[in-house]
């Protein structure tokens, strides 16, 4: 077990303006979360149930102490969850996709295997390409999808690990979900 | 694309986003006049705005419950459901999409709900468990469930089930739409009890009972949906053969989700109890138990799992402004109530007591304090409503006590001394200490043969209906005076016979009148050592002892005592009584050293008796009862308690179930019971009590008052407060009726109201009440009595609530005065020296604080579980005062250590906590460390969590 301790005071100090300190949390927080969305992955087998939500708020439970922590301190590992999460849900859908274009790689066994649907797959990495493009013009927005999509978290929530204020979040959310299903294409209903 | 225009294009959006459809044509034809690139790029995000798409599609599937707002998309129905053909879409939730259908094939006219689940079964392993336990569901039948039809899974793997259709709504909303009251909603609850209670038996578990699931039809009858279902959602659970399972989190309802099931714990029937428990709640009241929606996953965790509920008669007085949006109107007291067809102050008198408590017991947190089955809550219910005694009980007076600490305002310290003070007085001057009574026992026979004597004594008088005992027993003592005066050793004998009719009917002074007469008589004609002047002597002695007067009463028992040891003719059962009255007289004057051996003098005295004689028999059960009040005194509680039952056999054998004797060891043994937390038995103990005692005696009867004012404690401890405070009137009528204004028996009913009183922040009528009884206390105890300096602490700990000055320490200093090293329970003197400590913390007179903090940790040292926050609080307080001497290390370490069972142990007011806090970050400043305070400082509570 990682010591929750080293990583609570890493979060504090985070929180506590040494922006340093997440090239230091920032491989802790993944590697939890991948272990976490490795397991769900493998007993639910169900790639479109898949919580993001949840699995953040494992790995925050498991990571940290707390007690010891502040709304402010949760709501950045929120955010670097959110990030961490994205890469690897990303991940993910590109061995998914690779293996199913047989991308000459070796298969993936089945029990590690992300089992997004092909087509989850493939939204995801549209998404995350559009989301490399707004980040060049617009990299808060980018951000508060990722607090948002990947990390589930509320609107306040967001505001407070961007700094932001709530209406600036929803201003911006509004903005990127109209902008995102239009990149990623509108649904015949 | 530039930033810039980027910002412009979103502005164009923002800004026509807010207008209507048709007008935000004609907004970007004014602002993007010339430029039509900038037009198509707003318009195309507005239509993208409006429409759904794979990124909403994306959002919806990832976010689980607690992820704001996801856009779930419509997903258009198929047709064609294995051999069911969809007619209509009826609902969807978190499980699936349901739709009215009927078979494709016209095998059945029925018309079915076909739930279609969100869920893979993409393995044949699970697929097969997935019938298997279809076929379980199959076997339900129950009129009020709705029966699982069929069920599979479709050729993309999707289960599916076909249900009992149920035309029908939600069991909440039928209940306000028809105005339900109180009594048919508990009705229709325990038909809901019952069906589950009938799938329990099955092994099945619902796991996700809610309005939603429990319906009503027009007919007015229950339905329930589901049942069984949220298992088959979690591939987890479907893989166990046992009923017990992990339920995943994303299946749970978080409002209805029990503890367990918040943790990911192994799933239950309890946890369909407590589900019953939540339902029950609203029903009662309008509101949720708690309110979640929307709050992340953590948070609802942490409430579930930690937090209590308001009891159900507060969440009703309660005004609501609700967040989400599936109901508008904020929920208020008005609208619950006319939702009843009742008013907010009905609603909360029918709501208070039982339904609180049965709703309390159903929501606990460990799933093995609740009800053991659904069948057993909806027994409790059922006896709710027939006006039975009710099994469900609030939680043990050390629980409750620290749920009062929490909710009280003044500081803990103070609250915590005052209340065990209360608590353990009330029963502490229970001291029911019993005279030999075997006169009294035959208080009837008597009477009865009085009666008799007086009818043929005067054949003109015939007594008819109307002419009570006591006219007899007055014409019969004016007879004894005017023709038996020649005649001084018959006088006395029947003035000794009268003597105690009248008392036994509570007739003090007019037994007191003939007792004296006798008294006087005996002296006068018989040799001093004689055994009826011993007899007439502990007569008047326990009649004196009664009405208060202890130092009248002594010498008269001790002399009797001393004719009895002296006299040339043994007389066992004589020097017994006249011992055991010696030892309760020492017992009330708090000299519990001698009456202990006074009391074993007797036993030993009885011990020695070859053939254990009904007298000696009823001696011993006597003097058990009287040493269970000592142990009680102590704080040996088990002792007390195994003393009283020892007492109580004897008593049944000897004399049957119906006699004044078993009312009393039923009322001792309740007052152990009560003080062990034991609420419902020691209930049960005095209400069967009481009702011997109304048949045997007057309204205006001592015992009548002692019963009384038992049960007025039990209902306070049960929460019952306007019963109670009732009752409490009752007991002091009783008293005063009996023996008058100023009795100890009184001043004690006075005490424990003041007591209850004070609980519930009622300080001035608290105050009044004490300052009623004190005096009593002084007179008839004097000063230096333990149970005076109780008194003193209890009315200080009230004036300092009220902020009074001056006169607290004086009370209080007076109080640890007496009771330092008196033979009385220390943890009394503790809890009056630690209300004086923190008084004196509060005006920073640290050096005389400290000895006495830590008097109080040497007198805790065995830290039993009852006295944690008294250790805590004096911890702390000595940490203040080692700390304002610089004594920075030893005080750190009891800060540190009190601050973290303030926080860790729960169950304390968040302001001591805080404060404890601050006392801590303190230290740490005045030490000149500020890197310490400022990493405490960081744990007060921050901005808007």
């Amino acid at each position: 077990m990682r010591d929750r301790h080293s990583v609570t005071e890493k979060l504090v100090a985070l929180s506590g303006g040494r922006p340093e300190v997440w090239d230091e949390l920032m491989p802790i927080v993944y590697d939890e979360l991948k272990q976490l969305a490795h397991r769900h992955l493998r007993s639910e087998r169900a790639g479109h149930t898949l919580s993001t939500t949840a699995l953040v708020h494992e790995a925050y439970l498991k990571l940290i102490n707390v007690d010891r922590v502040e709304w402010r301190d949760r709501t950045h590992f929120f955010a670097m969850a959110s990030r961490a999460m994205r890469r690897i849900l990303i991940d993910y859908a590109r061995t998914r996709n690779r293996e199913k274009r047989g991308g000459g790689l070796a298969k993936v066994p089945l029990d590690d295997a992300f089992q997004v649907a092909q087509e989850r797959a493939e939204d995801l990495i549209a998404l995350d390409e559009a989301l490399t493009r707004l980040e060049s013009v617009n990299e808060r927005q980018c951000r508060v999808v990722e607090c948002r999509f990947f990390g589930g978290m509320s609107l306040k929530e967001t505001a407070g690990a961007l700094g932001i204020s709530v209406a600036s979040v929803k201003r911006d959310w509004a903005i990127c979900r109209a902008w995102l299903n239009q990149e990623l294409g509108v649904l015949d209903s | 694309m530039n930033p810039e225009r980027l910002q412009e294009i979103q502005d164009l959006f923002v800004a026509a986003s807010e207008l209507p459809a048709a007008e935000q044509s004609r907004f970007l034809d004014g602002h993007c006049a010339g430029d039509p690139d900038l037009r198509r790029d707003v318009m195309a995000l507005l239509e993208s705005c409006a429409a759904t798409g794979r990124f909403d599609r994306l959002a919806g599937e990832m976010s689980g419950p607690g992820a704001g707002e996801p856009q779930v998309p419509e997903v258009p129905p198929p047709s064609l459901i294995g051999p069911y053909r969809i007619l209509d879409r009826i609902g969807h939730g978190g499980m699936g999409a349901v739709y009215l259908a009927e078979r494709a094939d016209g095998q059945f006219e029925q018309r079915v709900a076909l739930k279609l689940l969100r869920a893979d079964l993409d393995s044949e392993d699970l697929r097969q468990r997935f019938l298997a336990e279809r076929q379980i569901l199959a076997q339900v039948s129950h009129p009020n469930i709705s029966g699982l039809l069929d069920g599979g899974v479709t050729s993309d793997g999707q289960p599916y089930f076909a249900m009992e259709h149920v035309d029908g709504v939600p069991i909440d909303t039928y209940c306000d739409e028809h105005r339900l009251s109180i009594s048919r909603r508990l009705d229709l609850f325990r038909a809901v009890c019952s069906a589950v209670h009938y799938a329990h038996r099955h092994l099945i578990v619902h796991r996700d009972l809610k309005p939603a699931n429990v319906l009503v039809t027009p007919d007015g009858v229950v339905k329930l949906l589901d049942f069984g279902i949220a298992k088959l959602l979690d591939p987890e659970a479907l893989a166990s053969p046992r009923p017990e399972t992990r339920t995943g989190v994303r299946i749970m309802t978080p409002e209805y989700a029990s503890p367990e099931q918040v943790r990911g714990d192994p799933v239950t029937t309890a946890s369909d109890v407590y589900q019953l428990g939540v339902l029950l709640y609203e029903l009662l009241t309008g509101h949720r138990p708690y309110r979640l929606s929307g709050r992340p996953l953590l948070e609802v965790e942490r409430v579930v799992t930690e937090t209590d509920p308001d009891r159900p008669s507060a969440a009703a007085a309660r005004v609501e402004e609700l967040t989400d949006l599936d109901r508008a109107e904020p929920i208020t007291p008005e609208c619950v109530s006319r939702a009843r067809g009742t008013t907010p102050e009905k609603l909360r008198r029918q709501l208070s007591g039982d339904l609180d408590n049965i709703v309390l017991v159903a929501l606990r947190k460990e799933p093995e304090r609740r009800y053991g089955s659904a069948e057993q809550l909806a027994d409790d219910v059922l006896r709710h409503q027939k006006g039975l005694p009710v099994t469900a009980q609030p939680d043990t007076i050390l629980y409750r006590s620290s749920k009062f600490v929490r909710r009280h305002k003044i500081g803990v310290v103070t609250t915590v001394a005052g209340l065990v003070a209360v608590v353990a007085f009330a029963v502490t001057m229970g001291i029911q200490a019993e005279r030999t009574a075997r006169e009294r026992d035959k208080a009837e026979q008597v009477t009865a043969f009085l009666v008799g004597i007086f009818e043929t004594s005067d054949p003109r008088v015939t007594l008819g209906d109307t002419v009570t005992v006591r006219e007899v027993l007055d014409r019969g003592a004016e007879r004894i005076r005017v023709e038996l005066a020649d005649q001084p050793e018959i006088g006395a004998t029947l003035m000794q016979v009268l003597g105690k009719v009248y008392h036994a009917l509570g007739l003090v002074d007019e037994a007191a009148v003939q007792w004296e007469a006798a008294l006087d008589l005996r002296e006068r004609t018989l040799p001093p050592d004689h055994a009826d002047v011993a007899q007439s002597l502990t007569d008047l002695g326990m009649l004196r002892a009664d009405v208060g007067e202890l130092e009248e009463a002594e010498p008269l028992l001790r002399r009797s005592v001393a004719i009895l040891r002296s006299g040339r003719r043994r007389r066992p059962v004589e020097l017994g009584r006249s011992l055991n009255n010696l030892g309760y007289l020492l017992q009330v004057k708090g000299e519990h050293d001698e009456a202990v051996s006074v009391y074993e003098e007797a036993l030993e005295i009885y011990g020695r008796e070859m053939r254990a004689s009904e007298e000696v028999r009823s001696g011993i059960a006597t003097l058990k009862m009287n040493l269970g009040w000592i142990e009680e005194n102590r704080g040996d509680l088990e002792a007390a308690e195994r003393h009283f039952r020892d007492g109580l056999v004897i008593r049944r054998e000897l004399y049957g179930s119906t006699h004044p004797h078993i009312a009393k060891s039923l009322n001792s043994l309740a007052a152990v019971q009560l003080r062990q937390g034991k609420l419902h038995e020691a209930g049960v103990s005095v209400r069967d009590a009481l009702a011997l005692q109304r048949r045997l005696y007057p309204d205006g009867h001592p015992d009548i008052g002692n019963s009384l004012l038992s049960l007025a404690n039990i209902t306070a401890e049960q929460g019952q407060h306007s019963v109670s405070d009732s009752l409490f009137e009752a007991s002091m009528t009783a008293h005063v009726d009996a023996l008058g204004a100023d009795t100890p028996q009184l001043a004690r009913v006075k005490n424990d109201f003041a007591g209850r009183l004070r609980d519930r922040g009622e300080f001035a009528q608290a105050e009044q009440l004490y300052r009623a009884a004190l005096p009593v206390y002084v007179e008839v105890l004097g000063e230096g009595h333990p149970f005076t300096a109780i008194v003193k602490g209890n009315l200080a700990s009230t004036l300092y609530a009220l902020e009074k000055r001056g006169e607290p320490e004086r009370l209080w200093r007076e109080a640890v005065g007496v009771l330092r090293g008196a033979s009385i329970d220390q943890r009394f003197a503790a809890t009056t020296m630690l209300g004086l400590a923190t008084l004196l913390l509060d005006r920073s007179a640290y050096s005389d604080a400290e000895p006495l903090f830590r008097d109080v940790l040497e007198i805790l040292r065995d830290n039993l579980p009852e006295s944690q926050e008294q250790v805590v609080a004096a911890q702390n307080g000595l940490g203040v005062c080692l700390a304002s001497q610089g004594r920075f290390e030893e005080a750190e370490q009891l800060l540190v250590d009190s601050y973290t069972k303030l926080r860790d142990v729960g169950g304390f007011e968040p302001d001591s906590v805080q404060r404890a806090l601050g006392r801590l970050i303190g230290l740490y400043e005045d030490w000149g460390r500020p890197e310490e305070a400022e990493r405490y400082r960081r744990m007060l509570p921050g901005d808007g969590r």
